[in-house]
């Protein structure tokens, strides 16, 4: 048989979370009336249940702003992309290999670089620019989650990374 | 569910909408799995990159509640054990209740911003089985049924665990609520 302690506070349990029928609401009602440590305790729990809504909600939603996945400017696309492909560029670019007779040939400084040119590097770059629009593939897609300005608010930046596999290694032997 | 479809055709819009409508669940779950309120911005971050990466996959989209559910869950369960072996401490430990507190009288029940502050540290102290449920009633505002159903468990198994996590706060928060003795 249930202890009529638990029942009591089982049944102030479901009229707090909306649950209870109407004859136990009434039923709770008349033993509230009848016994005044059974309010008490309906006061206590109402009490502990307000507050504790409240706190959490407090302390877990972001206050007063709805979260917001921010779409990203064109002119913030485009800069990570181009900076996406000048990192992409620089990272491809060879180590040096160490010259035998110590005076660094200006035209063998790079395995498979084309020689160094007296044309502005910034144009050459440039060329390279004009891969944005071309879908790369043998791709990695990642989401990288940068955090908003206010809370609750995540910028989603979607990369095709290329992936860590070069052929033209292949074709230095 | 059209907002779901949207979204994993790639609409921004649609994903912002999604994440206005879910990001209490979001959070809920997580807060219910680690109780640690300051854990729940990172991991619901990480939870939103993992749904904006994984949402095409979601073949039926009228699941999608129980699909973030289990997401949200998971990463937080994670990051939970995470914390544990980066801190060696129990995440989940049981609130120690304080005894021998004064008799309740039947009054108006006041409760001051340190109390305050201190129910929610009993909150995160509950057992994480009580503590779930706990949290998505007074996030989300559900039913039993619609807990259960999220859990798992059911409907008696909910009110049972919300019975004890109730009775475990007011055990833990004994002597420091204050009677106006208005009533």
């Amino acid at each position: 048989m249930t202890d009529p302690r638990e029942q009591l506070e089982r049944l102030i349990s479901r009229c707090l979370d909306g649950e209870a029928s109407a004859e136990e609401r009434r039923d709770l009602q008349r033993a509230l009336r009848r016994n005044p440590s059974a309010d008490a305790l309906f006061e206590e729990y109402a009490a502990l249940d307000r507050e504790a809504g409240h706190a959490i909600r407090a302390a877990v939603a972001a206050p007063g702003i709805g979260p917001v996945l921010r779409r990203p400017s064109i002119w913030r696309e485009a800069g990570l992309a181009l900076a996406a492909c000048v990192a992409m560029l620089v990272w491809l670019q060879p180590l040096e290999r160490p010259s035998a007779g110590g005076a660094a040939d200006a035209s063998r400084a790079s395995w498979f670089a084309p020689p160094p040119t007296t044309t502005d590097s910034w144009t050459d770059d440039a060329r390279s620019v004009e891969r944005l629009g071309v879908p790369m593939a043998d791709t990695d897609r990642e989401w990288i989650v940068v955090p908003g300005e206010r809370p609750g608010e995540y910028l989603v930046i979607e990369v095709n990374r290329t992936r860590t596999r070069l052929l033209q290694l292949r074709r230095d032997f | 569910m059209a907002t779901v479809t949207e979204a994993q055709r790639g609409s921004r819009e649609a994903a912002d909408r999604l994440v206005r409508e879910h990001d209490g669940l979001v959070r809920g779950v997580i807060f219910g799995v680690v109780g640690r309120a300051q854990m729940v911005d990172d991991i619901a971050q990480q939870v939103w990159a993992q749904v904006w990466q994984r949402l095409p996959g979601l073949k039926d989209p009228r699941r999608l509640r129980s699909w973030l559910y289990t997401v949200a869950r998971n990463a937080a369960i994670d990051a939970g054990q995470s914390a544990r072996r980066r801190q060696g401490v129990a995440l989940d430990a049981v609130a120690e209740p304080v005894r021998d507190g004064p008799q309740v009288n039947p009054a108006r029940i006041t409760i001051g911003g340190e109390v305050r502050e201190e129910l929610l540290r009993a909150i995160e102290g509950l057992p994480a089985l009580y503590r779930e449920p706990f949290v998505l009633r007074h996030m989300e505002d559900w039913s039993y049924a619609e807990i259960g159903e999220l859990l798992g468990l059911p409907v008696e198994t909910v009110e049972t665990r919300l019975v004890r996590a109730r009775r475990q706060l007011r055990e833990a928060l004994r002597g420091k609520v204050e009677h106006d003795g208005s009533a």
